[in-house]
């Protein structure tokens, strides 16, 4: 299972990057805004804009691999998920529901340190795709000691 | 090929987000405080640590990577391909001083100790439609 404090963190307001690679390796990115862990299935959905996702998507029909980088922006806590990608399928009104919450609770954390609404309502989060993707592994990436760790998926 | 409008978002101002891949197809993501401007084709990406980045890059030498400027509200996505390592000189002196500086700040002094500036072609940059209303 997905550690509870990590689906915590997960479905906290933190900053979230989907890694993704071609056929040839070449490696590519793009946002995710906002994500549902679903602990006792180790999987966790992610909700992908269309504008600037194109390539994920591609990638994720070419091999499915799935490098989930989610990072806190005030705290500098990190920690990569990686999997495979199970299911992608355009994004619902109740993902949508989800995605606003998420921005709304970036723009609370985030205002008092200077990046706040004018950066965050600016984004289009969808339409969009929701990313299922089973985690395989997870990484911790906050810098430190401890950087590069791998976590183990609890009973 | 960068334009100077790009430069702001490479003072490590806000991190930026890089992705390689593994020889065996494993993408690797990761949050980087800077990528450097060196010239108008190519950057540097600081070596810190022997992560996984980096071995990634040993075994296959291209990049992706976000830079931002959040005062102008603009992205750019950058295909790099890693060139050379440098050890010593005027860039890898200001990297060391700008990362130690970071690190300062973010009470993680002696942590971000540079190894190498790593310098990268860059073969493709454009700015991002993340913002762009339909």
């Amino acid at each position: 299972m997905i550690p509870d404090k990590l689906v915590e963190f997960l479905h906290g307001p933190n900053l979230m990057f989907v890694g993704t690679r071609d056929a040839k390796l070449r490696p590519a990115a793009s946002w995710a805004f906002g994500a549902l862990a679903d602990a006792a299935n180790d999987t966790v959905t992610i909700f992908v804009p269309d504008i600037e996702g194109e390539t994920t998507f591609r990638n994720l029909e070419d091999n499915g691999l799935v490098a989930l980088t989610v990072a806190g922006a005030a705290t500098h806590e990190a920690y990569q998920f990686k999997g495979k990608c199970l299911e992608t399928r355009p994004s619902s009104e109740q993902d949508h529901a989800v995605q606003d919450i998420y921005i709304s609770k970036l723009i609370v954390q985030l205002g008092p340190l200077g990046y706040g609404e004018e950066i965050w309502s600016g984004f289009v989060p969808y339409p969009g795709k929701a990313v299922v993707f089973k985690v395989e592994d997870i990484f911790v990436q906050t810098p430190g000691p401890g950087a590069g760790d791998k976590l183990a998926l609890s009973d | 090929m960068l334009p100077d409008e790009i430069r702001p978002a490479m003072l490590g101002m806000v991190p930026s987000t890089i992705v390689t891949c593994s020889l065996d197809g494993v993408p690797n993501t990761t949050e980087i405080s800077q990528v450097w401007y060196v010239d108008e084709n190519h950057v540097a990406l600081s070596h810190q640590f022997f992560n996984k980045t980096h071995r990634n890059i040993r075994e296959n030498p291209y990049v992706f990577a976000i830079v931002r400027d959040f005062e102008a509200l603009q992205e750019w996505f950058l295909d790099l391909q890693y060139d050379h390592s440098e050890t010593e000189g005027p860039l890898f002196d200001d990297m060391d001083m700008k990362l130690e500086a970071i690190a300062s700040m973010t009470g993680m002094s002696g942590i971000f100790k540079l190894l190498a500036a790593d310098i990268y072609q860059v073969h493709a940059v454009r700015k991002s439609r993340s913002r762009e209303k339909a």
